[in-house]
């Protein structure tokens, strides 16, 4: 049986409780497949050092390890028992097959990296955009990959479940440049989105609480920008952010926590400073305008008005 | 000469005299028989070119948008400061509307006050994105490079091409005493000075 | 000679250590040690005051939706304190309470078979179905936890770490049809704490005053460990202080109250947090010797107070448990029944929500005024999972010129002050057996992140 351990650093817990709700397939069904080493919140047993130990010993072989949270070196801010994370990490970094980062802590860093106080938190290759992670910038887990990184604040379990599965029956992965799963960071939220003909025919909320408008131009939202299927792979298999009415804050991306207003798209003279991705600004405005001034009659009312 | 441009070049013949005309005799008053005449050809070849005065009516305007729109997206493209594009700007507009006054006319008396014409596929900013498309991008820049105070588009927007349609239409009166490039400098610091920053 | 002993406390939200010490065999001292910071309260400062909503729920993974309460609420009040009415329809507030009540009851299952009842499983008892992942139980608590949540789904996109709560409203606008789905999910989790948590109808278990009462009707999975519980001695174990904190009214079954013998009602202004024994002391970390923890010790005129679902239980003078701290003279199965039995009054109050809400009225108002003219402080309430959170915002300059966060488990778990040990230390003093002093933490409902932040 392969087998699974997972450490964490700084982190919320939020990527173990999203894990939770994982479907297709539930979390215990992973664990009947993949032996469950180890991890915080769920192991009965606290045997975290006797089983490093095994794996040093090579008693255990050790296929994947699952890191969740910012990484410190510094032991007043995060602490396992009389290690820190980095500890562990290093410990471990050339006996694991794979090593997945899950969660824009692990990956990034994220918010507890801006913390001033402790300036060495960072991810595991990673800090922010660039590689100046813990492990060193040409690192590779025995498998040959680097660190698999599952961005999102907190993740999706299915971005993590697909890729812990198709790497569990040893199929090939490929990455982004942040070594992301390329299969499951190709897509927008913004593919997908149910607001997406209201971008189609600029017709923009004004303000919240409406079912109709696309969020982009005033309330600002991320998803034309940012990298995370998050309409494809509906949250908690039933919905969105933006098909809710919450604008994509963009949290897969490394700048999520440098980036501020969240609520409001930053334009200059009307014109929003960033544009989807993939288009030219110049496109992006005659597009636009040519939209703005064909009108669209559905996108115009309340959806219970439409014919 | 190859077919199409032999085509593209009758065209702009056309445009410039129905330019003229339009401007001089107003849009209702011209009809295409006026312009087949003019041109010293028959209104049959004429048809062959535009199928209709709307349509030559709208055309004008898009050539005249992307000849505009061409050389501002030149400017844009160069790496000089915010305050030099301006000054740049208002040059080649001037120098545009002295090689081909009849089109600044054409705008002035027959777009602007015409509006029902170019209702079909014009209306907006349709006929004449190029150039809007261009000066947005102009000011965009400006503001995210910290040169031009944000603001709402649409003022930016009046306050760049304002003036400089202001100035032609004295010119097209006969009221001004210099020729239009002595104007430049002057005009262009006043832009400056309405949209930078701080 | 005192023997002292440091522990992982593991199966928790996060990792805390418990440092023990040893006389003849019992707990002399205890220590709670929250290892771990990320400083959130300083993140915060000189933010925008608006992009709190996002950062707070980032607090915590399992309570983020409370922390995003909190902030909504210390935002509008922020308006008020200026001056500003502000106003939230009912229709606003009916879909918060019920995002944030469907949090609480995420987290009381995942909590009770996750956290709570695998340690019953270190005694020799017959509890094969409970056991982690393999268990028919444990994989039910995770399905039906995990189903609840899909309802925050519906109405703010998803769970964990939705930011759908905005001063003025909520930004969805849901339709009658969405509001139908969010009906059935609560009626299938309402279904499964009837024939699995409480094994008994719903509303004869209201009717229920009574310890023996409760063992005698019910067949479910809450009586199994009560009467575990009852088996292994806890039966007397796990007292903290018997004075209890609730900051705010949740209709129809939480009401605020301080209780201490009497109940009074709570007074924000009698909160004050001590640093005596944290590493953070003025907004820096201090390692010096005696600190021991990162968290904070909150104090309600001066003294300890206890929060959570029993205190709101107590506070809400509910009579049957009231009569259960009189059966018990610890309150381990107390503080434990209480929290399962929230998630059959909050079931039965979002089903009500859910039929209240009027679609017709506005999701959002906008605020009449801009937030970036807002100065001065001012205070958000949440009544949370693990009890009662409170976030105080100062604002300045359209920013968050300081932005502070007392957790339910920083007054349950923090660190000791001269005169007082924290609650949970308190709890465990005198204990002989090392699992049960683990036990009786964990009946506190353990959360290191939040505890520290
Ligand atoms: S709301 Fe956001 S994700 Fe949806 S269509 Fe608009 S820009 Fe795209
Ligand atoms: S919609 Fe945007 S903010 Fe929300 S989870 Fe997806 S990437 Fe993150």
């Amino acid at each position: 049986m392969k087998t699974l351990l997972w450490l964490q650093g700084l982190t919320c817990n939020g990527n173990t409780q999203s894990l939770l709700n994982a479907e297709n397939p539930y979390i215990y069904e992973i664990f009947s497949k993949i032996n469950l080493l180890y991890h915080p919140s769920l192991s009965i047993e606290n045997n975290l050092n006797e089983i490093i130990d095994k794996i040093l010993d090579k008693e255990i072989k050790l296929d994947f390890l699952i890191v969740e949270g910012a990484i410190t070196k510094n032991k007043n801010f995060c602490k396992i028992g009389n290690y820190s994370i980095s500890d562990l990490v290093n410990k471990l970094k050339d006996k694991a097959e794979y090593i997945i980062a899950v969660g824009n802590c692990a990956v990034h860093g994220n918010l507890p990296a801006v913390y001033r106080e402790n300036k060495d938190i960072c991810g595991l290759q990673f800090k922010f955009e660039e590689k100046k992670g813990l492990l060193p910038s040409d690192f590779k887990t025995k498998s040959g990959y680097p660190v698999i990184n599952i961005t999102g604040c907190p993740i999706h379990p299915a971005w993590f479940t697909q890729v812990l599965m198709a790497l569990y029956y040893d199929r090939k992965i490929s990455l982004d440049k942040f070594n992301r799963p390329k299969e499951i960071f190709m897509y927008l939220p913004h593919d997908g989105c149910t607001r997406n003909e209201y971008f189609e025919w600029k017709t923009e909320a004004e303000e919240f609480g409406h079912k109709e408008g696309c969020l982009f131009y005033n309330l600002g939202c991320r998803g034309p920008m940012t990298h995370a299927p998050c309409n494809k792979i509906l949250w908690n298999r039933i919905s969105s952010k933006t098909r809710a009415g919450m604008p994509c804050i963009g949290c897969t991306e490394f700048n999520f926590p440098v980036r501020e207003n969240f609520f409001d798209t930053k334009k200059n003279m009307g014109i929003p400073e960033d544009i989807p991705l993939g288009v030219s600004k110049r496109a992006y405005i005659m597009i636009s305008g040519v939209a703005k001034t064909l009108k669209n009659e559905r996108v115009s009312k309340k959806l219970e008005d439409t014919e | 000469m190859p077919k199409a441009i032999q085509k593209e070049k009758k065209k702009l013949e056309i445009v410039k005299v129905a330019c003229k005309l339009f401007a001089q005799q107003g849009y209702y008053n011209t009809t295409i028989p006026d312009i087949a005449k003019e041109l010293g050809m028959s209104v049959g070849n004429l048809y062959n070119y535009f199928k209709s005065k709307e349509e030559l009516a709208k055309y004008i305007m898009q050539y005249s948008s992307s000849l505009l729109g061409e050389e501002i997206k030149k400017i844009n493209e160069m790496n000089i400061s915010t305050k030099e594009k301006i000054s740049l700007l208002v040059r080649r507009f001037i120098k545009i509307a002295e090689e081909n006054p009849e089109l600044i006319d054409y705008f002035l008396r027959v777009f602007l006050s015409n509006r029902e014409v170019f209702s079909g596929g014009c209306e907006g900013f349709l006929c004449v994105q190029e150039v809007v498309t261009e000066i947005m991008l102009f000011l965009e820049e400006g503001v995210r490079k910290g040169d031009l105070r944000n603001q709402d588009l649409f003022t930016a927007f009046v306050t760049v091409m304002g003036p400089l349609g202001g100035l032609v239409f004295l010119k097209g009166e006969n009221m001004l005493m210099k020729t239009l490039i002595e104007y430049a400098d002057e005009l262009a610091e006043n832009i400056w000075r309405a949209l930078k920053a701080g | 000679m005192a023997k002292v002993e440091k522990r992982i406390l593991n199966r928790v939200e996060g990792e805390v250590e418990l440092k023990l010490v040893w006389e003849k065999g019992r707990i002399k001292d205890a220590f709670i040690i929250a290892p771990n910071f990320r400083g959130f309260e300083f993140i915060l400062e000189n933010k925008p005051l608006l992009d709190a909503l996002v950062i707070t729920p980032r607090v915590c993974g399992i309570c983020g939706h409370a922390h995003l309460i909190a902030t909504t609420n210390a935002l509008e009040n922020l308006y008020r304190e200026n001056g500003y009415e502000i106003e939230v329809s009912q229709k606003a507030q009916l879909i918060r309470n019920i995002t944030l009540s469907c949090e609480i009851i995420q987290n009381h299952i995942r909590w009770f078979y996750l956290f709570v009842i695998p340690d019953f499983l270190k005694f020799n008892t017959d509890l094969k179905d409970f056991y982690p992942i393999k268990g028919e139980k444990w994989r039910k608590a995770v399905y039906y936890s995990s189903k609840i949540v899909k309802i925050i789904a519906i109405f703010g996109g998803q769970w964990p770490h939705t930011s759908y709560s905005i001063p003025g409203g909520v930004m969805c606008e849901p339709t009658q049809m969405e509001l139908m789905e969010a009906i059935s999910i609560v009626d299938n989790v309402l279904e499964y704490f009837e024939n699995d948590v409480i094994g008994m109808n719903i509303d004869d278990y209201f009717s229920i005053k009574f310890l023996e009462e409760f063992l005698e009707k019910s067949k479910g999975d809450l009586k199994k460990i009560i009467e575990e519980a009852i088996k292994l001695g806890f039966s007397d174990i796990g007292k903290a202080y018997d004075r209890f904190l609730t900051v705010c009214n949740v209709s129809p079954f939480i009401s605020q109250g301080v209780t201490r013998r009497k109940k009074c009602n709570f007074d924000v202004s009698k909160v004050e947090e001590i640093e005596t024994f944290s590493f953070l002391e003025n907004g820096k970390s201090k390692f010096s010797k005696g600190k021991y923890s990162w968290a904070k010790a909150p104090r309600y005129e001066g003294k300890p107070f206890e929060t959570g679902p029993l205190a709101r239980r107590i506070n809400n003078e509910d009579e049957l448990f009231i009569n259960l701290t009189k059966n018990f003279k610890g309150y381990y199965i107390p503080r434990i029944w209480a929290r399962v039995d929230e998630i059959g009054k909050i079931l039965v109050a979002i089903k009500k929500y859910l039929l209240n809400i009027n679609l017709n009225e506005p999701s959002y108002i906008k605020p009449k005024v801009d937030i970036k003219n807002l100065e001065g402080q001012a205070y958000g309430f949440c009544e949370a999972a693990r009890g009662s959170l409170i976030h105080k915002v100062i604002a300045k300059e359209g920013k968050i010129e300081k932005y502070d966060i007392i957790t339910p488990t920083v007054w349950n778990l923090g660190t000791r002050c001269k005169n007082y040990l924290s609650p949970a230390e308190k709890a465990i003093i005198g204990l002989s057996d090392k699992l049960k002093a683990e036990m009786v933490v964990r009946s506190f409902d353990v959360c290191s992140v939040c505890t520290t932040h």
